[in-house]
């Protein structure tokens, strides 16, 4: 669990600008969502990220990340602007230091003054897990971040792919990574089975932090280059932590797994950054880059249709839009970030 | 009649009722204390003879144009069928819409009786000025220097425009902490980044305070001599802004940078810009120019990044240290001019 912090963290104002209602926004930062892979963050200089149209600064301090509001106090300059230096970042402005914890440390223009305490950066809570840097904006999040023990289980292969930008809303990316009765007819230069367009029935199961569901598909083996070796009858196993990234597992017949991790994250109520982490407990036919550019294909799929939706934002009052069978998760999904206080039309 | 005369003069011509723009990015109440207001809006230099100029202020787009010895400044819209003017020709003092050929000349008026909405102009320190809206409550301040021929050379910037409010660079002009910091480029010293108390003294219409600076030397027309040189800087503040500063070097010269922004709309500014220097008079004028748009490049990437957009007029929204003495002062006058509604959006 994240170290609580010494400073309080006082909470957050939405941005001016934001896209967001306020009650999206409200509800919405009371979740944990990945802003970087680790190795983005460079030893000595900051990087800038955004995060429901807040943007941030992340940098390192010894073995810490940290995340902070990229505004100093001070004159309102963005920090990653500046520097690191010895685990402090200091403002390019006027040279202001602020250390992990956001306590400013030095003011250079009267180095002799004390320096009051609540001169600081606001700090967020900060983690490092499945080599991504997770924060919370809110000090009272709803749900931790996901537990997902597959991902360090020794023995596997890990990838990732390059965080991608789609212009949608993070609630359309994650439904549609969840969605099967698609997969028949965007994927089928990928893994799509032109034959397979009927969706079994499936149970839904929604607890604390999840929905999860099994599903079988006859997937396309041979256009999955390193997959040559595996049968086409395989059962996913979809698990989607709140608020919208998923694990999903193939099971292969022959026992073996292919895990794929779909983190989208709301950069803005249009805008969502994609960190896709992938895992196999066998070995790789055709390599890493092969896999890397067949899953970057298949989302190239998605994309376009996904950033097409509209209404933009996922209507969460069921009778607007049509629902089938296949679509259970969906109304699940839907009841759920209602319960954690989305708004209908979801920032619209 | 409008008339572009000498120095003071101030035309006559009659404002319509106004009110801001349809896509105003200004709250509207100080949107119209801005209108109030005398901003420039050209070099005079600038104004050709033979075409109209467009400009833009507060989100009004305006077409300038010569006639005979006048300027005049409009809406550059037709008040006919609402075309843009500025595309139009100007011939014999008459500038004429480029829809139906109605022709405006000196007083804005067409010869069959159509005005144009025209506002009240006046040329200072080689610069046209307009107000929007009103009498304005400030003269412009006199700077005889910027008149003065003998004993000095008078040099200019191109104008440049920053994708800022112009409270943020006004705010920054007169900054004097962040020198050592953002302008290790050109003349700032790292090595002594510690600000002296300094004394704020209320002038009728702004601020005036002088300040020791340690600077790395770098001589306009020379290489950076490696040494730290001793100045005053001499900030003068003119609300709500424009400012000068006179740098007053060891030697008993001096050099004068006079800041002169327009607000062009709530996150854009045109920044007027003119030189003076009572030494090298024989020199050229052109390292110096290079070196004050360096220095002035130091800063933009910095200026345009601020946040709030507009500097808060709340002094508890951000956090001030000694150095900060001016900038305190004037957020508090700029709140007594009733400037910093918050915007709506």
């Amino acid at each position: 669990m994240p170290t609580s912090l010494d400073l309080p963290l006082r909470p957050l104002r939405q941005p001016r600008d934001s896209t967001f209602t306020p009650g999206d926004w409200a509800a919405l930062v009371r979740f944990w969502y990945p802003v970087a892979y680790v190795d983005e963050v460079p030893a000595d200089q900051p990087i800038t990220r955004t995060l429901l149209d807040e943007p941030l600064v992340i940098f390192r301090a010894g073995d810490e990340v940290v995340v902070g509001r990229d505004l100093c106090i001070h004159r309102g300059a963005p920090l990653s602007m500046g520097w690191v230096e010895n685990g402090e970042i200091v403002c390019a402005y006027h040279g202001f230091r602020y250390n992990a914890r956001g306590q400013c440390t030095r003011v250079p223009a009267q180095p002799d003054a004390a320096i009051p305490s609540k001169l600081c950066m606001q700090v967020f809570a900060a983690e490092i897990r499945y080599g991504l840097v997770w924060t919370c904006l809110s000090n009272d999040p709803q749900v931790p971040i996901p537990d997902w023990p597959e991902i360090t289980r020794p023995g596997l292969h890990h990838l990732k792919l390059p965080p991608q930008d789609w212009k949608c809303s993070a609630p359309r990316q994650a439904e549609n990574f969840n969605d099967v009765s698609h997969l028949s007819w965007l994927h089928l230069d990928t893994f799509g089975n032109a034959e397979a367009t009927r969706v079994a029935p499936y149970e839904v199961t929604t607890t604390e932090h999840e929905i999860s569901f099994d599903c079988p598909y006859a997937f396309v083996a041979d256009r999955m280059q390193n997959n040559n070796n595996r049968t086409s009858e395989i059962l996913y196993n979809y698990r989607l932590w709140f608020p919208f990234f998923t694990k999903l597992i193939l099971n292969f017949k022959d026992g073996k797994h292919y895990y794929l991790f779909d983190l989208p994250v709301p950069v803005s109520a249009r805008r969502t950054r994609v960190f896709m982490l992938m895992a196999q407990d066998y070995e790789l036919g055709d390599g890493a880059d092969a896999l890397i550019e067949f899953q970057t294909k298949v989302l190239n799929e998605d994309r376009p249709v996904v950033e097409s939706q509209r209404p933009e934002e996922i209507p969460l009052d069921l009778t607007e839009e049509f629902h089938i069978r296949a679509d259970r998760f969906s109304t699940h999904f839907r009841q759920a970030l209602k319960r954690f206080g989305l708004g209908n039309h979801f920032a619209a | 009649m409008i008339e572009a005369g000498p120095t003071a003069a101030v035309s006559t011509a009659r404002s319509s009722p106004l009110s801001p723009p349809a896509d105003c990015s200004f709250a509207e109440p100080d949107w119209r204390i801005l209108a109030g207001l005398w901003h420039p809006v050209a070099f005079l230099a600038d104004i050709p003879a033979d075409r109209p100029l467009g400009v833009r202020l507060l989100d009004v787009d305006l077409v300038v144009y010569r006639s005979g010895d006048a300027i005049v400044v409009a809406d550059d819209a037709c008040p006919h069928r609402g075309a843009a003017l500025t595309p139009g020709r100007l011939a014999d003092g008459c500038l004429r819409c480029p829809y139906h050929g109605r022709r405006f000349g000196a007083t804005g008026t067409s010869e069959d009786g159509w005005r144009l909405r025209a506002y009240p102009t006046r040329t200072g320190h080689d610069l046209l000025w307009v107000c929007l809206a009103g009498e304005p409550p400030f003269e412009l301040p006199a700077w005889p220097e910027l008149t003065q021929t003998q004993g000095v050379r008078q040099m200019r910037l191109p104008p440049l425009e920053w994708n800022c409010s112009v409270s943020r660079q006004v705010e920054n002009f007169q900054d004097v902490a962040h020198l050592s910091w953002l302008h290790t480029g050109t003349f700032g010293n790292r090595a002594r980044p510690e600000i002296a108390a300094y004394q704020l003294e209320e002038r009728p219409h702004g601020f005036h305070f002088d300040c020791r600076y340690p600077r790395k030397s770098v001589e306009a027309h020379g290489p950076d001599l490696g040494t730290v040189e001793d100045l005053v800087l001499s900030y003068d503040l003119h609300l709500p802004f424009i400012s000068r500063l006179v740098i007053n070097f060891p030697d008993g010269t001096h050099y004068q940078i006079y800041n002169l922004p327009a607000p062009v709309s709530r996150q854009r500014c045109r920044i007027f810009i003119r030189m003076l220097r009572d030494f090298d008079l024989d020199g050229s004028d052109q390292p110096t120019i290079d070196l004050q748009l360096a220095v002035l490049e130091e800063d933009r990437p910095m200026v345009e990044s601020q946040r709030p957009e507009e500097i808060p007029l709340d002094l508890t929204e951000e956090f001030h240290i000694g150095a900060d003495r001016l900038s305190a002062a004037y957020r508090r006058a700029l709140r007594s001019m009733g400037l910093g509604h918050p915007l709506s959006s």
